[in-house]
This record gives C-alpha cells, sequence and structure tokens, in this order.
C-alpha cells in the first residue's frame, strides 16, 4: 500500500482531473438545463462527454511513459511491471470513477446522450477501461509518449467515429472491444515483464 | 548544399521513428473510412471524392497529430540536444525548420499513401489528372491543415505542462474543424479563414464545402487568402513556439 501512495502522490494531479472534468460538464449541463431546450443541450452533451475519454487517453500515454529511470526500477526488487501497472491501475480507477459518476449525474438530470437506461452506464466505464487498456499495451510496446498520445487518439477516433455510431446495442457495442482491450492489456502484461526488453528497449532510445 | 544534407539527416531521423510511422497508417485507414462512409462523400471515383478524402484525412489525422508533436520543439531543449545544434554553423531557425520538416514528412507521407493509391485506382478508369489533383490536395489542403494542428500543439507544449498541452491541443483543433452552428461560439468555418481547406477546395476544385459558407459559394481569390492566411498561422505558430521553448530550462 505504501508503494500505491508513492506512485499517487506523484500522480495526485492527473487523478483530480477527470474528477474537474466531470463536475464542470455537470455544472454545465445543470445551468443550461434551465435555459435551452433538450434538443439543443443533446448535442452539446454528445461533445462534452467525449471530453473526458480524450483526456483520459492523453493521461493514460503521459502516464506510462517518459520515466526515465526503468533499469533503476528494475534493479530494484519492485521491478518495471510493478510500477507501470500501479501507475495505469490508478490512473484507470481514477477515470473509471469519474466516468460513473458523469453518467449518474447526467442520467438523473436525463441528459446524457442516447440513454437506455442504467445499461447505459457502460458506454463511458467502457470507453475508459479499453483506451487505457489499449494505451498501455502501446506504451509497452513502443516506450515513446508521441506514439502513445498518437495511438490513443486513433483509439479514440475509432470508438467515436466509427464503432459506436455503427454498433447501437449498448452491451455488444462495449463488450467486444473490452475483450479485446483485456487480451491486448495481457499481453502487454507478460511483454513488460521481460526486463531485459525494457532496459534495451530504453538504452535504444 | 548544408540545407540539402540537413534534410536528408532529418529525414532519416524521422524514418527512425518507425513506430510514429506504424501509428500513423491505422489512423490514417479510419479516416479514409470515415471519408467513404460519409453520407456528403461525392464517391471515390471523381475528383470531387479525391478532394473530399483529403479533407476528411486533414480533419480527422490531424486531431492525432495535435495530441503527438507537442514536444516537438522542446524534446531538444530538455535533453540538451539544442547545446550541440547551437554549435552548428547553421542558423538555428534552419535546424527547427528542418525538425518540423521531418515532423511533416511522417504525418503527410500515410495520407499521401492512400490518397495516391485512390488516384492511381483512377487514373486506370481514365481519368488521367487523378494523380496531380492528389499531389495538389495533399500541398494545399492536407499539409496546412497538419501542419496548424502540429503548429498548435507545439506552441501549448512550449507553454504549458506536456500533459495539457496535449489535451487542449486536440480541443482547440477539434474547435477548429467541428464547430455545429448550435454552440453559441464565434468560429472561423464558413468563412474564407477556415482552415480546414473548405475555401480552397470549393475555389479551386469546385467541391461542395463542409460547411456552407456564410457569404454565398467560395471563389478562386477565397481559395488563395485561405492559402496565404493559413501560411501566416503556421509561421506565426512556429516561431511563437519556437520562442517559447527558448525559455524552457533544461533538465540536468
Amino acid at each position: 500500500m505504501a508503494f500505491v501512495g508513492i506512485q499517487l502522490k506523484r500522480l495526485y494531479r492527473l487523478v483530480l482531473l477527470p474528477f474537474i472534468l466531470t463536475a464542470g460538464i455537470l455544472l454545465a449541463g445543470f445551468i443550461l438545463e434551465g435555459s435551452w431546450s433538450p434538443g439543443r443541450i443533446r448535442p452539446v452533451m454528445m461533445v462534452l462527454t467525449q471530453v473526458p475519454v480524450i483526456a483520459a487517453a492523453l493521461c493514460a500515454a503521459f502516464v506510462l511513459n517518459g520515466d526515465p529511470i526503468i533499469e533503476l526500477a528494475e534493479s530494484t526488487p519492485t521491478g518495471w511491471r510493478k510500477v507501470q501497472v500501479t501507475r495505469l491501475l490508478i490512473i484507470t480507477g481514477a477515470n473509471l470513477t469519474a466516468a460513473g459518476l458523469l453518467f449518474i449525474g447526467l442520467h438523473v438530470m436525463q441528459l446524457w446522450p442516447r440513454d437506455m437506461g442504467w445499461v447505459s452506464i457502460i458506454t463511458p466505464v467502457g470507453s475508459m477501461f479499453i483506451v487505457n487498456c489499449l494505451v498501455f499495451l502501446i506504451a509497452v510496446l513502443t516506450l515513446s509518449m508521441p506514439t502513445s498520445s498518437l495511438a490513443s487518439i486513433t483509439i479514440w477516433l475509432f470508438l467515436c467515429f466509427i464503432w459506436d455510431p455503427y454498433i447501437t446495442d449498448p452491451v455488444r457495442q462495449r463488450l467486444i472491444p473490452l475483450f479485446v482491450a483485456a487480451a491486448g492489456a495481457i499481453f502487454g502484461w507478460n511483454m513488460c515483464g521481460d526486463a531485459e526488453r525494457n532496459v534495451v528497449k530504453v538504452a535504444a532510445l | 548544399m548544408r540545407i540539402l544534407s540537413l534534410i536528408r539527416i532529418t529525414l532519416l531521423m524521422s524514418y527512425r521513428r518507425k513506430a510514429l510511422w506504424i501509428a500513423s497508417i491505422p489512423l490514417a485507414l479510419f479516416a479514409l473510412f470515415l471519408a467513404y462512409a460519409s453520407p456528403m462523400s461525392p464517391g471515390l471515383n471523381t475528383i470531387q471524392g479525391l478532394v473530399f478524402t483529403g479533407q476528411v484525412l486533414a480533419i480527422f489525422t490531424a486531431l492525432a497529430y495535435a495530441a503527438s508533436f507537442s514536444d516537438l520543439m522542446t524534446a531538444g531543449r530538455r535533453t540538451g540536444m539544442d547545446e550541440l545544434e547551437s554549435t552548428s554553423p547553421l542558423p538555428m531557425a534552419v535546424i527547427r525548420s528542418a525538425h518540423v520538416l521531418g515532423a511533416w514528412v511522417i504525418c503527410i507521407s500515410s495520407s499521401l499513401l492512400f490518397l495516391v493509391l485512390i488516384a492511381v485506382y483512377q487514373t486506370f478508369h481514365g481519368n488521367g489528372k487523378a494523380i496531380l489533383v492528389a499531389l495538389a490536395v495533399a500541398l494545399v489542403i492536407l499539409s496546412p491543415s497538419m501542419l496548424i494542428a502540429m503548429g498548435i500543439s507545439a506552441l501549448l507544449g512550449a507553454l504549458l505542462p506536456t500533459i495539457v498541452a496535449r489535451i487542449l491541443a486536440v480541443l482547440a483543433w477539434a474547435w477548429l474543424a467541428f464547430y455545429t452552428p448550435l454552440l453559441p461560439l464565434p468560429t472561423l468555418n464558413g468563412g474564407p479563414l477556415a482552415v480546414i481547406g473548405d475555401p480552397i477546395a470549393q475555389g479551386w476544385f469546385h467541391t461542395n464545402p463542409m460547411y456552407v459558407p456564410a457569404n454565398g459559394p467560395f471563389t478562386v481569390q477565397s481559395g488563395v487568402i485561405s492559402l496565404l492566411w493559413q501560411v501566416c498561422i503556421i509561421f506565426l505558430l512556429f516561431t511563437g513556439a519556437n520562442i517559447a521553448s527558448n525559455h524552457i530550462k533544461a533538465r540536468v
């Protein structure tokens, strides 16, 4: 737990970010609800609810890359994988919680776009999980922040503009990419355990 | 000669960033799919289709490039590489331009590849000018948009912490590219100052613009104005990023 505490201390600003975004969007919804018609709020909310996903994707890319002391972590009994996965879990946990809160708030205000009851919570929470897992895989593969950022926006682009508009059933919409993302994360977990590869990869940069 | 060798070296440097190339291919593919599936699409068999595809590629791939290039001007500063570069006989402005050029090559090539493939397909079906149009689209529609997205990213990256800069750059580009009239925000879209190539596409290639122009259809002149305006923005963004990055303290 002390180990998690240290990482949390390092990342606390990024942990706060999704909650600030959630609060901001809920506030915007609260203000607009009284003055605008639902037909006018809907597109605004469709746009605003994508902002936390973009932020989460880029945060994950930022957290999982650019650490200059991978070799040092590998030389201790802790190992680099534990550091990396702890960071991923902290940032993913914060994003999932914030996304859940965002959905609950907007669902209660009846502002969530394409709301199909409580099952729709899988939409924001699922996208956070998918994006973060896949960014973890790419971060492990490339160890490069520009590439991970590029890839994180590519994944978001795919989910937001290609997958979601065509697969509209909320469960199927999220379950299939969730399995892919989980498989990707397991693959990344295995690869990240290879100490020699991590160190050589850093040396090659 | 020195400039030529600098360009060669910059291309070599960008060639080495293989992961970035590989990541930009699915990005361009997704944008290509969006261009193909869009209800506004005029189909891929005409010049109009080629220009439309170019615009969609510009809008969507630039989103990711805005996220990716926030350390374009600052990476050298943080690692101390710029101290080495400042001992070379070339002016720093030339070296920085070469860095931008190298990044631009990475950005444009995957999109250019797909545009040229479509053009080759059209050439075989009797459209002789397709290849020329594809190259023109890449030069006057794709490149300015991508360079603006990269410039926004580089400038914000030099002014703000990396993660804030990345998020803001994506949002800034999203605002520039996807304004809807339902939001009460001012916008460049619909006027000759749009940065997604509408004035050029309609003025020079006679296509339907993405956003209906506010004051009648765009003419050849509005295309010229648009291109000059975009060149000005690009110049200002990168100059600003360059100046701002000089104030970053090197990490020792």
